[in-house]
């Protein structure tokens, strides 16, 4: 119990830390260009969004979940021109036959460019690798299946790892401006499953086990983005 | 003063004719620690009475001293709708970055000064009722930002335009552009035509 306390609080401190830090960096850093063949060192945010295609797997189902929407935001910190820490977040919809499943990756990963391939000043490709954890949640938007229909179930929230990988490639707008184009493969297993209601706008849970049928969720999404800043 | 005058005169002139009126965001290059803390404090007033009278009645249902103190040690991924999530915590983390843009902060400034307002509610306002969610400290200042970054350009294209509506518009987008000493301004920025000579002024008003 204190053990869980006492890295949640270390969270807290990183997170304080980390921002302040960042924070208190960046005013006081040089600008330097950002260009896809050198990554300018400090922070940036990077921005992007497009379509996914889902499929949801347990020991017992398979369901093709078909095309969705996500977006995709990471704030790293660039080490060096071709090397990058990045925590990222992502909102994923998909809607199936009267449900919505909207997933969400929390995730800690590493950016880099790809070595040995030819690139120009104007454009360069990189590739990804994170892993983090996150709720996927499935919204009955009609009447909930039968089997919660007892407990007023309005949405499940399963919790679980996710790890993911992408490869990419940025190129310098003639505004001037850094875009990507993104090809990421997620993969979301879950350990929990909650089922919930919403008394008035607080929710509640009704009911909490563990999945035990190895579900999971894969996607695989194509993203177009911006560096930000 | 005379040549002044005159040159302003000119100037008013000119406008329509050699230059593009663009109403742009002004970076201060140094920001006082006491005004970083003064901006600080007067969003943090702002959410502390955002918090108390939105949430009045789930404050008198679920709120203690006891969960402000508890809490702030035990995040965790909430069990919020996809309104409140996504949708009510992308307009609060547009307003903390539209907020700290409109005082002068760069784009990447502004998002880590959003980042710490959104800390600062998570962790010592709505623990009052509440746990921490990592998806409020993760997509609040970042949502918030690609919204912020959005509703900013959307409402300087408006103001440029120069007419009522389009003057409302860009006060809808971004109500912090009537702030007092808000860092946006009208910039005059001279055409460039191929094949004309001519002399290059900027003025700011």
């Amino acid at each position: 119990m204190y053990g869980r306390c006492w890295s949640r609080f270390c969270f807290v401190v990183v997170c304080l830390c980390s921002t302040l830090t960042l924070a208190q960096e960046s005013g006081e850093a040089e600008r330097e260009v950002f260009r896809p063949d050198h990554w300018a060192r400090g922070f940036h945010f990077l921005a992007a969004s497009g379509l996914s295609t889902a499929l949801f797997n347990s020991r017992v189902q398979e369901a093709e979940l078909g095309g969705g929407a996500s977006i995709r935001m990471d704030v790293g910190y660039y080490w060096t021109p071709d090397f990058a820490v990045e925590i990222g977040s992502s909102v994923n919809l998909n809607r199936v036959e009267g449900f919505l499943i909207w997933d969400n990756q929390f995730t800690l990963g590493v950016r880099a460019r790809v070595p040995r391939l030819a690139y120009s000043r104007y454009g360069a490709p990189y590739m990804r690798f994170f892993s983090g954890r996150g709720p996927l949640i499935i919204v009955f938007e009609d009447e909930a299946p039968s089997v919660y229909q007892a407990s007023g179930a309005q949405r499940l929230q399963l919790e679980g790892p996710v790890f993911g990988a992408s490869i990419g490639y940025m190129q310098t707008a003639t505004t001037g401006g850094v875009w990507l184009l993104e090809l990421m493969l997620t993969f979301h297993s879950f350990e929990s499953l909650e089922i919930v209601k919403s008394n008035k706008d607080v929710p509640v849970v009704v009911q909490e086990e563990r999945v035990r049928d190895q579900s999971s969720f894969s996607a695989l999404h194509i993203l177009i983005g911006v560096v930000a800043f | 003063m005379l040549l002044r005058a005159m040159l302003l005169m000119l100037m008013f002139f000119a406008v329509p004719v050699f230059a593009d009126e663009r109403f742009v965001h002004v970076e201060r290059t140094q920001i006082p620690t006491r005004k970083r803390i003064e901006y600080f404090g007067v969003k943090y007033a702002v959410q502390w009475t955002f918090y108390l009278t939105t949430q009045y009645e789930t404050i008198q249902d679920h709120g203690s001293f006891r969960n402000w103190q508890k809490n702030p040690l035990s995040p965790h991924f909430d069990r919020d709708n996809f309104e409140n999530n996504v949708i009510r915590h992308t307009l609060a983390g547009a307003s903390y970055y539209l907020f700290y843009r409109s005082r002068g902060y760069s784009e990447s400034q502004a998002f880590l000064w959003s980042n710490l307002s959104s800390l600062a509610f998570e962790f010592t306002i709505e623990t009052f009722t509440e746990r921490p969610s990592y998806q409020d400290l993760a997509l609040t200042p970042t949502l918030g930002t690609v919204a912020g970054i959005g509703a900013e350009k959307l409402s300087a294209y408006f103001h440029e335009k120069k007419v009522l509506p389009g003057r409302i518009l860009g006060f809808l987008f971004n109500p912090y552009s009537v702030l007092p000493r808000a860092s946006y301004e009208f910039r005059a920025i001279p055409v460039i035509r191929e094949g004309h000579f001519g002399a290059l002024l900027e003025w700011r008003y």
